[in-house]
C-alpha cells in the first residue's frame, strides 16, 4: 500500500513537471524586474508563462506614444476574473487592468512606452493562477511617457470625455466593441515648452455594459496612449450598449445607444 | 527598482552614442560619396538601401547635381552637416562653377537637414511653402529622433535652417547651356513636394515621389494624390529617372510596383478599419508576397500602418460620435 501511494505520488511529481515546463515559472526575457512586477501587481500569487495569454503588437516602436497592443486571451483560460497589462520598464508600469463579467476573447488598447520593455499581460483565473505572455518591445524613440505631446490640447478642448463607439460581427463568430474617448491622458512627468510640469491627468475608470449586464470594468493608468481606444471581443453583444468613464479629476462621462 | 534600471539603461544608451561618436570622429566622419556621371554633366550620389542607422549616417538618400556652362545645380542636401560638406566639397573637385542655386525636394530630413551648409556657400536654397512649414514645425523633433536613431556623432553641427526662395509654381532655370525645369508636385508624397528635370539629357529628379525596388514612405502623404503624380510623370518626357531611395530608373515598371503597392497600402487600411481590426492586427499582418523584394519593407509597413490606419480609425471614430 505504501509503496503504491509512493508511486502515484512519484507520478504526479513527474506529471507535475512536465507540467512545469510546458507552462514555466521562468520569465522568457529574463527580466530583473520581473519579481518585483510580480509581486506589486499580481499580488505574489503563482504565475505561469503559457501560450493561453497571447500579446500582439509590433515590436519595433517608432512612436512611443501610441503603441497598439492586443491581448488574445484563450478560452481554454475557463473564467478570467482579471487581466493586467503591465510594461516593467515604464514609470508607470501597471498600465491597466480589466475585470470581465463574461467571457472575454481579446481586449485592445494603445499605450505609451518610455524605453524598451518586457511588455506582459496576465490572466488571473478562478482558481487564483495567472497565466502570463509577453512580448519585447523595441523601443527605437524612447520616451512615450515623458515627451509633451501635440494630443494634450485637443484632449483637452471641448471634446474632452467625448466617447464613440463601433460593434462589428467578427468572422470568429464573437462580437467586437471598439470604443474611443477622447483624453489627454497626461503622464505628470511632461513640461510645456515654458518648463512648466503638466500635470497627470487621466481616465481612470470605465464601465462597459449592455442590456444583459456588465460586460467588463478597466480601470486605467496614465501609460494608456492619449485619445484612449479599447477593442473587446465577445460573444452576444446586445444592440444597446451603456458606456460610462471617470476621470482623475472626477469628470464623468457616458454614452449610450 | 525602476528609477535605478531607468539611469543604468540611460548610461548604455549614452555609452553606445560615445561609442558611436567616436568610431565616427575615428573615421573621420566621412560617408565616401563618390559622385556618379549618369548623363552628360548630371551626377548622382548614391545612397543605400538601408534604414537610418550608426553605421551609415543616414547615407541612404540620392542627391546630385547638374553642371551648366555658367553655374550648377544641387538637388537635395542629405541628413546631416557633414554630408551636405563632403557634397560640397565633391562638386567643387568636379566644377569650379559656382553651385548658384539648391533645390530641396521635400521636408524630410535625409534631403533636407544638410541645406544650411549650402546657404553658408552662398548657394540660393529653394523649397516648397508647405515643405518650408512642414520643416520648421517638424525639425527640431526630428533632429532628437536621428540622434537616437544614428547617433550624436552623425548629427554633430546640423541645424534646422529655412530656405532662401519658396517654389510655388513651376520655373525654369538657365545653367548656361542648358535649362533645368523646376516642378511642384505636391500633396501626393508631402504637402510640399518638388522635382527637377534636366531637359538637355531627359533626366528628372523625381525626390521622394519615386522609391525604386525600396518601400515608400507614407506618413504624410495622400495615396490618391499620390498615385495622380504617379501618372503625370510617367507621361513626361523623361530618359532615366533618378528616385529618392533605390537605383537608376530607366524603364516604366517602377510606375506599376508604386501604384500596386500604395493602392494595397490605402485599400488595406481602409478594408481593415471597416472590418473592426486592432491596430496591432494591422501591423503585425503580412505583405503579400508580391512586395517582399523591396528594402526596408518590414518597417515603412509598420509606419505606413502606423499613420494610415490611425488616420482612417480617426475619421470613423469622428463619424460614430456624431451618431451615439
Amino acid at each position: 500500500m505504501k509503496s503504491i501511494l509512493g508511486l502515484f505520488a512519484a507520478i504526479g511529481l513527474v506529471l507535475g513537471m512536465t507540467q512545469m515546463a510546458a507552462a514555466g515559472s521562468i520569465d522568457p526575457n529574463d527580466s530583473p524586474l520581473w519579481q518585483t512586477m510580480h509581486q506589486d501587481f499580481l499580488y505574489g500569487d503563482e504565475a505561469v508563462f503559457d501560450d493561453l495569454v497571447t500579446v500582439v503588437m509590433p515590436v519595433d516602436i517608432e512612436n512611443s506614444t501610441d503603441v497598439p497592443v492586443a491581448i488574445r486571451l484563450s478560452p481554454d483560460l475557463g473564467e478570467v476574473e482579471e487581466v493586467a497589462l503591465i510594461a516593467e520598464n515604464n514609470p508607470i508600469p501597471l498600465v491597466a487592468r480589466m475585470y470581465p463579467h463574461r467571457q472575454i476573447n481579446m481586449f485592445g488598447i494603445k499605450i505609451r512606452l518610455e524605453m524598451s520593455t518586457p511588455v506582459r499581460a496576465a490572466a488571473r483565473t478562478a482558481d487564483g493562477v495567472w497565466h502570463v505572455g509577453s512580448e519585447w518591445a523595441n523601443v527605437l524613440t524612447p520616451g512615450g511617457c515623458s515627451a509633451p505631446i501635440e494630443f494634450s490640447e485637443a484632449g483637452a478642448g471641448a471634446r474632452l470625455g467625448e466617447i464613440s463607439f463601433r460593434t462589428y460581427a467578427r468572422d470568429d463568430g464573437t462580437d467586437r466593441l471598439k470604443m474611443r474617448i477622447i483624453h489627454p491622458m497626461e503622464t505628470g512627468f511632461a513640461f510645456t515648452p515654458e518648463g512648466d510640469e503638466i500635470p497627470a491627468y487621466f481616465v481612470e475608470r470605465i464601465e462597459l455594459a449592455d442590456e444583459n449586464g456588465p460586460i467588463a470594468d478597466l480601470v486605467t493608468n496614465a501609460a494608456v496612449a492619449p485619445d484612449p481606444i479599447f477593442t473587446i471581443d465577445t460573444a452576444g453583444l446586445n444592440q444597446s450598449l451603456q458606456i460610462n468613464a471617470r476621470d482623475s479629476e472626477g469628470l464623468q462621462f457616458e454614452t449610450f445607444r | 527598482m525602476t528609477i535605478i534600471r531607468t539611469s543604468i539603461s540611460a548610461f548604455v544608451v549614452l555609452a553606445a552614442l560615445l561609442a558611436a561618436s567616436l568610431s565616427a570622429h575615428a573615421r573621420g566622419l566621412t560617408y565616401g560619396l563618390q559622385a556618379d556621371e549618369i548623363a552628360d554633366g548630371v551626377y548622382v550620389f548614391w545612397g543605400l538601401q538601408e534604414n537610418w542607422n550608426v553605421q551609415n549616417g543616414g547615407n541612404i538618400v540620392n542627391t546630385g547635381f547638374i553642371v551648366g556652362d555658367k553655374e550648377v545645380l544641387a538637388i537635395d542636401t542629405g541628413p546631416t552637416k557633414f554630408y551636405a560638406d563632403e557634397m560640397i566639397r565633391v562638386i567643387r573637385s568636379i566644377t569650379d562653377k559656382p553651385i548658384r542655386n539648391t533645390v530641396v525636394t521635400h521636408h524630410h530630413p535625409d534631403h533636407s537637414f544638410g541645406l544650411q551648409r549650402f546657404k553658408k556657400i552662398n548657394s540660393r536654397v529653394m523649397m516648397h511653402p508647405e515643405a518650408r512649414a512642414g520643416l520648421l514645425r517638424d525639425g527640431a523633433a526630428l533632429i532628437g529622433f536621428m540622434e537616437i536613431a544614428m547617433g550624436q556623432g552623425w548629427m554633430a553641427g546640423t541645424e534646422i535652417d529655412k530656405p532662401n526662395k519658396s517654389i510655388r509654381q513651376s520655373m525654369k532655370l538657365d545653367l548656361g547651356g542648358r535649362t533645368a525645369l523646376i516642378m511642384p508636385l505636391d500633396g501626393g508624397h508631402t504637402p510640399g513636394d518638388v522635382i527637377v528635370m534636366d531637359q538637355k539629357t531627359g533626366t528628372l529628379f523625381a525626390g521622394d515621389l519615386i522609391f525604386h525596388q525600396r518601400a515608400p514612405t507614407v506618413p504624410h502623404a495622400d495615396i490618391p494624390t499620390w498615385l495622380d503624380h504617379l501618372n503625370t510623370m510617367s507621361a513626361m518626357d523623361w530618359q532615366r529617372i533618378v528616385p529618392g531611395h533605390g537605383p537608376l530608373v530607366t524603364d516604366r515598371s517602377v510606375f506599376n510596383m508604386m501604384a500596386d503597392y500604395l493602392e494595397y497600402l490605402q485599400q488595406f487600411a481602409e478594408d481593415s478599419v471597416a472590418r473592426g481590426d486592432t491596430l496591432a492586427d494591422a501591423m503585425t499582418s503580412d505583405v503579400p508576397e508580391r512586395f517582399h523584394g523591396l528594402s526596408t519593407l518590414q518597417i515603412e509597413y509598420r509606419r505606413s500602418m502606423l499613420s494610415l490606419f490611425r488616420k482612417i480609425e480617426t475619421q470613423d471614430f469622428d463619424a460614430a460620435a456624431a451618431v451615439n
